[in-house]
């Protein structure tokens, strides 16, 4: 049964673009690339529950480094990549290792990565070398050896496989040593640390897995947009997209990120068919998606992930199930 | 080298909007030292106040100063409608639920604004407000030394309340120990009821302040709660005093620096201050817990 469901979802995902129209597909690629993020947050903000706020530095720090390589050495981006990757992770390490040698945590966490953030994106606003105000502009051509395509065909199963990868890393890491000792640190660091769990660098490897996926994620983004510019690439809104998608899905799950990125883009897409001029109708829409946010956080607060439970909870299934299996 | 009378023009300026930052911030500090939430909304909730200044400007005639005073009750109501529906039901709720509730909060107020006024600039134009004002430090338009009037006397009559009344004592003690509240017999609910309508007032009100100097115009609120959450974190998160000197730091900071660094960058100076204290002493100046 659920074998079939996952096939179903396979099948489901590969043959998208032959059920889509091509305005669409532009979205579809970037609900993917959001459900990829968000599941790289979630490795740092749902398993180790360390609220982070400035993953923005890492996805505009990995999408930046690529497009400079590639502009000014001729670097091709499939190397890039992995040094955009490196980057990130790099980052990641040693703002994780400075928040969590001085002990920073929850709100103050939050906090102190979204100053992060914010000082990134001021400095790269101001300088010259990375575009400032303008930032940094590839050219529309069809180089597949420098990671563009004309047809965003390519981006869509790219960005698939990059979701899967980074799904399968999720569930192997949610099963691992590793994860065990995130969610010990979560539930009670003082605890997990006193029954020997070296807390300091289960945090810093998670931040510097999600560092490195986040950072190849900002590289994907950048060769699919072709455009990078300091408010887009380090602002608020992608790092709210991230920490959105994994909240509402239900953080520390694995399926929860893809499920909340996706049910958020469904819902996104559907309000704007609200017929109103432009402007307004977006506005609108934003308000219905901001109503349907509070609404899962007040009724579902683990989630959207908790939904079929909680509905067979409340048809009584469960309850009948479990009186059966008492009287047996 | 930079003459005397830029420099003495531009601490005097940074002084009157410190006082502006500072009553923004309060209102953040109030419910964080009380809630432990940190409202990401709050900078809506100004710009939801600049846009009710407009508002009783265009159907009324009245100034915005004036205008602040009408509309305390109507933003006293809304934090408690606020606080009803949507902060009690997850008073309990791990961090980042609390923290995703004033995403989406920040997302339907600032849309709201679009949906309901449109993206344009409007002005509010009083010619007093647009007179400038000569003085020995310098020259003001008449409209931001306003703005700083006001702001400090409702930072005084809050600063009375929270001191000197019941309801100033019953916050403070929550603030100190929710459960040692709870067990003399406060009515904690209350009190954050309480806590939250005057942190929607004083957003409300620093809102109606600032449209007296500053263009209306939607999509500001992030800005303002990046601001307040600078000031909140240099004078220790939830404490009252810090929030009031961490407002005339940021103003200052900006101010001054504008002189000597471009834009972005002056606003990125109290970002920096803000990380160093955050690793060094999150209490920041002036609160006695980490």
């Amino acid at each position: 049964m659920k074998l079939a469901g996952w096939l179903a979802l396979a099948v489901a995902a590969v043959g998208l673009p032959w059920g889509l129209p091509e305005w669409l597909l532009s979205t579809a690629i970037l609900t993917l690339l959001y459900a990829y993020l968000s599941q790289s947050w979630n490795l740092v903000g749902g398993f180790a529950g360390q609220l982070s706020l400035g993953d923005a530095i890492y996805f505009g720090a990995g999408g930046y480094l690529v497009t400079l390589l590639n502009l000014k050495l001729g670097l091709t981006p499939w190397i890039g990549l992995w040094l955009g990757g490196l980057l990130g992770a790099a980052l990641a390490v040693a703002i994780g290792a400075v928040s969590f040698r001085f002990g920073l945590r929850g709100i103050y966490f939050a906090v102190a990565t979204l100053a992060m953030a914010e000082l990134t994106r001021a400095v790269v606003l101001e300088s010259a070398f990375l575009g400032g105000t303008w930032g940094l502009q590839l050219d529309l051509k069809d180089a597949p050896g420098k990671f563009q395509f004309l047809s965003p065909l390519p981006y869509y199963y790219i960005v698939l496989t990059m979701l899967v990868l980074i799904t399968l890393m999720a569930w192997h890491v949610r099963r691992s040593r590793l994860g065990y000792c995130l969610l010990a640190i979560r539930e009670r660091e003082d605890s997990a640390e006193a029954l020997g769990v070296d807390a300091y660098r289960c945090k810093l490897r998670a931040a510097g897995l999600s560092g490195f996926c986040t950072a190849a994620g900002g590289v994907f983004h950048a060769q699919f947009i072709l455009y990078l510019q300091p408010d887009t690439n380090f602002g608020l809104d992608i790092i709210i997209r991230m920490v959105l998608g994994s909240v509402l899905g239900g953080k520390g799950t694995v399926a929860g990120p893809i499920l909340g990125s996706t049910a958020f883009a469904l819902l996104d897409e559907a309000v704007r068919l609200i017929p109103l001029s432009t402007s307004q109708g977006a506005a609108a829409g934003r308000i219905i998606y901001g109503l349907a946010i509070m609404a899962v956080v007040i009724f579902l607060p683990s989630g959207l992930v908790s939904l079929p439970g909680r509905l067979r909870t409340r048809t009584g299934r469960q309850v009948a199930r479990a009186r059966a299996e008492g009287a047996a | 080298m930079v003459q005397t009378s830029v420099l003495l023009q531009a601490i005097t300026q940074g002084i009157f909007l410190g006082g502006v930052f500072s009553l923004i911030a309060v209102g953040l500090t109030l419910v964080f030292g009380v809630m432990r939430i940190l409202n990401f909304a709050h900078g809506e909730l100004v710009s939801l106040g600049m846009y009710g200044a407009y508002l009783l400007f265009v159907a009324v005639g009245v100034d915005p100063y004036l205008g602040a005073l009408v509309s305390i009750p109507v933003f006293l109501l809304a934090g408690a409608v606020i606080y009803r529906t949507l902060l009690q039901p997850i008073l309990s709720a791990p961090e980042d639920m609390q923290l995703v509730m004033t995403f989406g909060l920040m997302i339907v107020l600032s849309n709201l604004t679009l949906l309901l006024f449109g993206a344009d600039l409007h002005n509010i134009r009083i010619a007093f407000l647009d007179r400038i004002w000569a003085t020995p430090f310098g020259s003001f338009r008449v409209g931001l030394l306003l703005a700083f009037v006001t702001s400090v006397t409702v930072l005084g009559a809050l600063l009375w309340l929270i001191r000197y009344t019941d309801t100033g004592k019953a916050i403070r003690a929550t603030a100190d120990d929710r459960r040692g509240a709870l067990v003399v017999g406060l009515n904690v609910q209350r009190v954050y009821l309480t806590a939250f309508a005057l942190s929607v007032a004083c957003a409300g009100i620093a809102g109606a302040t600032l449209a007296g100097f500053l263009p209306v115009t939607p999509g500001r609120g992030v800005q303002f709660v990046l601001v307040a959450i600078v000031v909140v974190v240099l004078g220790g998160m939830g404490s009252f005093l810090g929030s009031l000197v961490g407002g005339l730091v940021v103003g200052l900071s900006q101010s001054v620096g504008e002189i000597f660094l471009p834009g972005t960058l002056s606003a990125a100076l109290s970002l920096g201050l803000v990380i160093v204290i955050l690793l060094v002493r999150p209490s920041g100046f002036f609160g006695a817990r980490a």
